[in-house]
């Protein structure tokens, strides 16, 4: 294992075994060239002509999806360059939900434009610095062109605009279908305050079978397992929930029970009996109907709950315990007894139901009461699909608390990009200096996503851009500061050419705020990139290449 | 190794070690084509003239090494074999999922499900190598379904369960046309008077098939199954005593128990401890004062058959024995659950306070010799919400798959009562949808046109593969059929027993339209899922997904990998 590195300066510096590379040719091309590729992954993805991806994981499991941030969850990036893309994706994921196939490509084909700067001659750092100006700029840029926002985030028309292109680019052809369920789901749960909008209070219960024209909104709660007693159905109950077994109490430490002569003896389990029988008896008087727990039944339990006719849910999850407790109005009481009336919890239907083949147990209130919990029901034939469109309605219902953030819209359908392209350019042609450069090509890599627009959709790329450009450059001109009809033209998949996506019976809009972030994250994401001069890689430890392969054995 | 590696360098690992992927169009036929394959397995089950296939499941349990014979099964049941068949292939995996799904939902037409998805690949997989967008398939299949669904629901037969003889013979009809295709076809008068009775019992609110109880017993012949209005349950495992008690009882009081009446340590974790020797006898009277005293309990509250789910030790079965009582311990906990629901009252976890409310009762207790087993029967019970199935047959292969056609027969008699359309049987309604969106691609323009034509052409596999399998002339009988149709013959479809065409309505082959729409819904999602696909990326399987200790075969690899350590790449 001689270490005869021709160009590592400091052979000596490092243990053996280390990877060290440097300069523009060895790692800022390399890296280019990386990041390139994952991009290049997804970028077929991208837009409602999307095609999906099979990605089976490490534990076999089979995914077929168009959403990048699931693709790239499961690929297993393992390049440290690409590696950055993948977070700044997941960043973009935590902080709006939606839009990480966008943060993607642009990042990639940002890299991809500085390596052609680089080739001309540039150094990283007047990349950087011009990226960072552009970056900014487009931010400016982007505020000027939203076209329209969501004023009122209860009103059905209004937020049907926010999240149908977003669910149209996941699942294509059930927009209406989707973006309705989501839209009924979320009205129930929008609290007055539309700021206060949790995402989580928008449940999805997958159930196999059907077709997904059969999906449907539960106000409530959905559980998929029966209720354990003889008791299935309850109306207008009053709800205890326990976070321990129903059970009498165990001891944590080993105890014996000593019995020191027959009488004793006798009345052991009679008074086991009696106390449980106690405790339910109460919970009877006290008017309690449904009693949920996150722990076991007891049998002996379970037999008094039938006889008192209280039904029994378990509900396994505690996140699930916690949402219930919302749900209802109840506190989880980690002790067996009686709940106060406060602790107690209310809910108008809770029954057990079948729906397809398998048995669940529903918590549903009544119309009129305002629900912290929707449930939207998916029904398919396959899991596979199931999952995609739990993904799609995820990335609706954060879309809907995007909006609720920032209201604002901006055309869709490779409009807004295109606009930016135009404003980009004439902008960087007025900047002086070689930072003019570096702003041109910040603007062509946003050209990027009409392009994958159109060559996803199966258009003639060569004949649609040109089209894009003289539409946005001619009509925004000459028109005055307000009619920005120009800047709203964007490709038209199901006709082959452009249009004014505003002007479409059903209007395509972005949230603004999501390309904000995902220009802000992918831009970030690529700078980094382009800051690496150097790439030290440690030797894995334990040895040259088996254990390498070993300490991926370990962290699986 | 080390000296080269500047020169390594230039290849750049994006994935992990081990990642396969391919892309492509190469891709989406290659998954067509898996699929296809799974297709042929299940193609020839179709129809009554279907055949049956023998499946050996070879355990893999770590006894490979040993001689066994994997466990055999011989099915008809599209979704039986799917699901043994163990598919590994991503894209006709999605397959298995659907004839899983229409069985949860439906529970028949398993076998058409998979076969229609298989086509209506097949009928694209030309455009696809023609370069025609998957995407404007998947939405032209789509529109093509929603048409296909509106039409069967706007064809179908709506029956109104005004006359209950004239409701009970369209159940029968529906569940005969389930069974066609089955082992059991031959019987089918008296398997379908059977199974329709058996739902009937049901209770018709919520008709949970899970109350149906079938018992299967080898030896004797199909015709001397039974149909037991209530429950049956082999006799459990008794004790001493058990002879001397009576078998069969006139209105008897049921309890039903989930105790254990046996002399035993109350608690795991109590401990005796007495000073003196005069005390140890007080225990010992004490213990068995308690189980006394339960027993005691039990017959002073009218019981005359005493059932339990844990064991009834030799002690109590003397006890009741002396006090002309019927005792069972060790019923298995779902048949305890039916008898409770058809006798009554609820199951007692403990002896003390039992009242009349919670025993039940029934108009004729027995247990009966059938066959080589003995069994306890509950006739007559007054709650009736359950009852049992007693299968008879040769083989036990035999009777498992009469139970799984039952099983089909059962869910779409319980469909056909939940909701009332009935349509055609036979490819009736496949040639009909086939008519419908043939003709209405000709009124649309585009490349739809051509999609919408495939998917009218993959629709006639059904009366196409019903004819193959009958080892009929399938072009002539299907030109026949398009003619008919096309005339406005709404239910003409194949006749297996004519070997020809017929009105299938009036020969009574009918089946619930859900079986269709729900099969037409899945083959499409599936179809389209698959053509979706561009890219699969397959990453190397984690060697120990549960973390337990390193198996032989993660051992071999690694040896493996030893082999390896050297090369550079």
């Amino acid at each position: 294992m001689a270490l005869k590195v021709p160009k590592s300066s400091y052979p000596q510096l490092f243990k053996e075994g280390y990877k060290n590379l440097q300069g523009v040719e060895e790692a800022v091309l390399k890296n280019i060239q990386a990041v390139h590729e994952l991009s290049e992954i997804v970028r077929t993805s991208f837009g409602p002509n999307g095609r999906n991806k099979m990605v089976i994981n490490h534990l076999e499991k089979l995914f077929v999806t168009n959403d990048a941030a699931t693709i790239i969850r499961e690929l297993e990036v393992v390049h440290p360059a690409a590696k950055l893309l993948v977070m700044a994706s997941q960043q973009q994921e935590q902080e709006i939900g939606d839009g990480t196939n966008f943060v993607l490509i642009f990042a990639g084909e940002l890299l991809q434009k500085a390596a052609n700067l680089l080739r001309m001659g540039l150094h990283p750092s007047e990349i950087v610095q011009g990226y960072e100006l552009a970056s900014n700029k487009a931010s400016e840029i982007l505020d000027g062109l939203s076209v329209d926002s969501v004023n009122d985030c209860k009103s059905r028309s209004e937020l049907e605009k926010s999240i149908k292109t977003s669910i149209a680019s996941k699942q294509s052809g059930y927009e209406n279908l989707l973006t309705n369920l989501v839209i009924d789901a979320t009205l129930m749960v929008l609290p007055k305050n539309p700021q206060h909008f949790n995402v989580d209070s928008v449940r999805i219960v997958k159930i196999m079978g059907s077709n997904i024209y059969e999906s449907k909104v539960v106000k409530g709660m959905v559980f998929g397992r029966e209720s354990e007693g003889t008791v299935n159905k309850s109306l207008k109950s009053k709800i205890a929930i326990f976070t321990c077994p129903l059970d009498l109490a165990q001891t944590e430490t080993k105890g014996t029970v000593l019995i020191h002569n027959a009488k004793e003896m006798l009345n052991f389990t009679k008074g086991e009996e009696e106390q449980i029988e106690k405790i339910f008896k109460e919970f009877e008087s006290a008017g309690i109907k449904v009693v949920v727990t996150g722990g076991s039944v007891g049998e002996l339990a379970l037999h008094y709950l039938n006889r008192f006719n209280i039904m029994v849910v378990k509900v396994l999850s505690k996140f699930d315990l916690r949402r219930l407790c919302r749900v209802v109005g109840a506190t989880a009481l980690a002790r067996l007894g009686v709940p106060t009336a406060e602790e107690m919890g209310h809910c108008d239907v809770v029954e057990t139901v079948e729906i397809g083949g398998d048995r669940v147990t529903v918590f549903r209130q009544g119309e009129d009461e305002k629900s912290k919990t929707a449930t939207i029901v998916i029904r398919g034939a396959t899991q596979n699909v199931l999952d995609d469109i739990e993904r799609a309605i995820d990335d609706g219902v954060n879309n809907v608390k995007a909006v609720t953030r920032d209201p604002r819209l901006v055309p869709g359908a490779g409009a807004t990009e295109m606009e930016l392209v135009k404003q980009l350019t004439s902008f960087g042609e007025k900047t002086p200096g070689i930072n003019q450069h570096s702003i041109k090509a910040f603007a062509e890599a946003l050209e990027a996503f009409p392009r994958t627009l159109s060559e996803n959709s199966g258009l003639d790329v060569t004949e649609i851009l040109p089209k894009l450009y003289s539409a946005h450059h001619n009509e925004s001109t000459s028109a005055t500061e307000d009619d920005k009809s120009g800047a709203c033209v964007g490709i038209d998949i199901e006709n082959d050419d452009i249009v004014d996506v505003t002007k479409l019976p059903n209007p395509v809009l972005d949230v603004l705020i999501t390309k904000h972030w995902a220009i802000k994250f992918a831009t970030e994401a690529a700078l980094t990139v382009l800051r690496v001069d150097q790439i030290i890689m440690s030797k894995p430890a334990g040895g040259p290449k088996p254990p390498q392969q070993n300490s991926n054995w370990d962290e699986d | 190794m080390a000296g080269r590696v500047p020169m390594m360098q230039p290849q750049i690992i994006l994935l992990k070690e081990g990642t396969d992927a391919s892309q492509g169009r190469g891709q989406l036929l290659s998954n067509i084509n898996a699929c296809l394959a799974v297709v042929d397995t299940v193609r020839t089950t179709l129809g009554p003239r279907g055949m049956d296939k023998l499946i050996v499941d070879e355990k893999e349990n770590g006894h490979k090494y040993h001689l066994c014979v994997g466990e055999v099964t011989i099915s008809n049941d599209g979704a039986t074999i799917m699901k043994l068949l163990d598919v590994v292939h991503p894209a006709a995996k999605t397959l298995v999922d659907i004839a899983r799904s229409q069985d949860a939902e439906v529970g028949d037409g398993t076998t058409s499900v998979v076969l229609l998805a298989g086509e209506l690949l097949k009928e694209v997989r030309g455009y696809i190598e023609d370069g025609v967008s998957p995407h404007i398939i998947i939405k032209g299949y789509r529109n093509a379904a929603q048409l296909a669904i509106n039409k069967i629901k706007e064809i179908a037969i709506t029956i109104e369960r005004t006359d209950d003889i004239q409701f009970r013979d369209l159940l029968k009809k529906c569940a005969g046309t389930a069974m066609s295709s089955k082992l059991i076809h031959s019987h089918e008068d008296f398997f379908t008077d059977m199974v329709v009775n058996a739902v009937l019992k049901l209770d018709q609110e919520e008709l949970n098939e899970k109350l149906i109880g079938v018992k299967r017993i080898p030896g004797g012949a199909m015709e001397d199954s039974l149909l037991v209005d209530g429950v049956a349950f082999k006799k459990t495992f008794s004790y001493a005593g058990f002879e001397q008690q009576p078998k069969s009882f006139k209105n008897p009081k049921i309890l039903s128990l989930n105790i254990e009446l046996e002399l035993k340590a109350e608690k795991d974790n109590a401990e005796v401890r007495i000073d003196d020797v005069s005390e140890y006898q007080a225990i010992v009277d004490a213990e068995w004062t308690i189980i006394y005293s339960k027993l005691e309990t039990i017959v002073n509250a009218g019981a005359k058959v005493v059932l339990s789910r844990l064991p009834i030790g030799d002690l109590a079965t003397q006890y009741f024995a002396d006090r002309d009582i019927f005792c069972a311990g060790r019923v298995p906990a779902e048949d305890l659950n039916r008898v409770v629901n058809a006798v009554g009252g609820s199951m007692q976890t403990t002896v003390s306070n039992i009242e009349d409310k919670h025993l039940g009762t029934c108009e004729y207790f027995e247990e009966k010799q059938i066959g080589g087993e003995r069994f306890n029967i509950f006739e007559g019970c007054p709650a009736t919400k359950t009852c049992t199935l007693i299968l008879r047959g040769g083989a036990e292969q035999f009777i498992a798959e009469v139970e799984r056609s039952l099983h089909d027969a059962i869910m779409i008699v319980k469909r056909c009562i939940k909701n009332n359309l009935t349509v055609a049987g036979g490819g009736a309604t496949e040639m009909e949808i086939s008519k419908y969106l043939r003709d209405h691609s000709r009124t649309i323009e585009g490349k739809q046109q051509l999609i919408i034509g495939a998917f009218a052409r993959a629709l006639e596999i059904i009366p196409r593969q019903l004819c193959d399998n009958a080892g009929f002339d399938a072009t002539d009988m299907l030109n026949n059929l398009r003619m008919k149709h096309a005339q406005g013959a709404l239910w003409y479809g194949v006749d297996i027993n004519a070997e020809s065409i017929t009105d299938n309505y009036e020969k009574f082959v009918w089946e619930p339209a859900l079986v269709k729409t729900n099969a037409i819904a899945a083959a499409t999602e599936a179809a389209c899922l698959i053509l979706s696909v561009d890219e699969t990326v397959r990453n190397p399987a984690s060697e120990k997904p549960q973390g337990g200790p390193p198996m032989p075969r993660g051992g071999a690899q690694r040896s493996f990998r030893g082999r390896g350590r050297g090369i550079p790449r």
